[in-house]
């Protein structure tokens, strides 16, 4: 079937986890999709970060840059940038309140390709530890001509208390 | 191999202030995409929409939070934000008579928890946005507002498994 979207990995958390990797990234699809839902935390005020994975292992060099506009439903707008990270920002100060949790899409370019960079794009919808209604439309690149083979989600602190966390390849 | 994006409903109308599409939230999936096309007829600003459960009732009312960078390809751009409104704006068409597209990414709609937006749409101006929807309350169905008539509007909706 033409354009079909192939789910690859998933997992489901339902309790503390310092981290979650969906794998199985290789030369099959030239564009993954990631679709996080209801991801909580059970530590106040922290960020959503994300690695890519070599070999399995997550890669924590200095080599992600990012750019993304913060979208804020009670005040105003902000760009939110960066490089030469050792991640990238997927979502804003979550908070443990109740009905506070991030959610987003990301896509994958390039990612198994070690003759390119491996690009992103997110768009993140989150309520904050304010709590706030806040997301991010923008993307990243990890400037590293490596070959990726999955992504790995953690927060700044503390650990991952629920999520659903969906890996797909769209196939050509 | 089977596609883990399945159709679960298209339905469209013509001539309608207002259009409901029912049945596509349930338990079979967390995160869904919601395609709308159309036309927002005259002297239409923005397009709204709102998540309803399985009585038809608005599950959030005055309890919809949005967050919208609006691209026009003519001007400055502009990020208007609301909070405690009764719908969230999924498109804009700015002006008389414009086709617009949306897609409107839907998250833990059918869920004990809050309804997630994430929207990306075009008219005579683009837009990125997001909305919650602050209520528990399981949503099975949306309903679409225009300013006047929709002439028409296209709903298709697809589970992402």
């Amino acid at each position: 079937m033409a354009g079909s979207l192939v789910l690859i990995d998933s997992e489901t958390v339902s309790s503390g986890v310092p981290s979650v990797s969906l794998t199985g990234v290789d030369s099959t699809y030239d564009v993954y999709m990631v679709i996080v839902s209801n991801l909580q935390c059970d530590t106040d005020v922290e960020d959503v970060k994300c690695r890519v994975t070599e070999g399995g292992t997550a890669n924590s060099t200095t080599n992600y840059d990012r750019a993304s506009k913060l979208l804020r439903a009670s005040t105003s707008f902000s760009d939110q940038y960066a490089a030469d990270e050792t991640s990238w920002d997927m979502g804003t100060n979550i908070g443990t309140a109740t009905g506070e949790s991030s959610n987003f899409v990301q896509y994958i370019f390039n990612a198994n390709n070690s003759s390119e960079y491996t690009f992103m794009t997110k768009e993140v919808a989150e309520l904050n530890s304010t709590p706030e209604l806040v997301g991010q439309q923008g993307g990243g690149v990890f400037t590293s001509t490596s070959t990726v083979d999955g992504i790995n989600f953690f927060m700044d602190s503390g650990n991952i208390d629920s999520g659903e966390f969906k890996l797909y390849g769209l196939k050509k | 191999m089977s596609t883990n994006l399945q159709f679960i409903k298209s339905e469209s109308a013509d001539n309608v202030s207002s259009f409901t599409i029912t049945d596509i939230f349930s338990d079979s999936y967390d995160v869904y995409q919601v395609y709308v096309t159309g036309n927002g007829s005259s002297s239409v600003s923005s397009l709204a929409a709102e998540f309803l459960d399985s009585g038809g009732s608005d599950i959030a009312q005055g309890n919809y939070d949005t967050a919208i960078r609006r691209l026009d390809p003519s001007s400055t751009f502009s990020s208007p934000n609301t909070e405690s409104a009764n719908s969230f704006e999924y498109v804009y068409p700015s002006s008389t008579d414009n086709d617009f597209a949306s897609l409107i990414t839907v998250y833990n709609p059918y869920e004990t928890e809050y309804t997630f937006a994430t929207i990306q749409s075009m008219s005579n101006q683009g837009s990125k946005a997001i909305a919650i929807a602050k209520s528990t309350t399981s949503a099975t169905g949306m309903k679409f507002y225009a300013n006047q008539n929709y002439t028409p509007i296209v709903v298709s909706v697809f589970g992402v498994k």
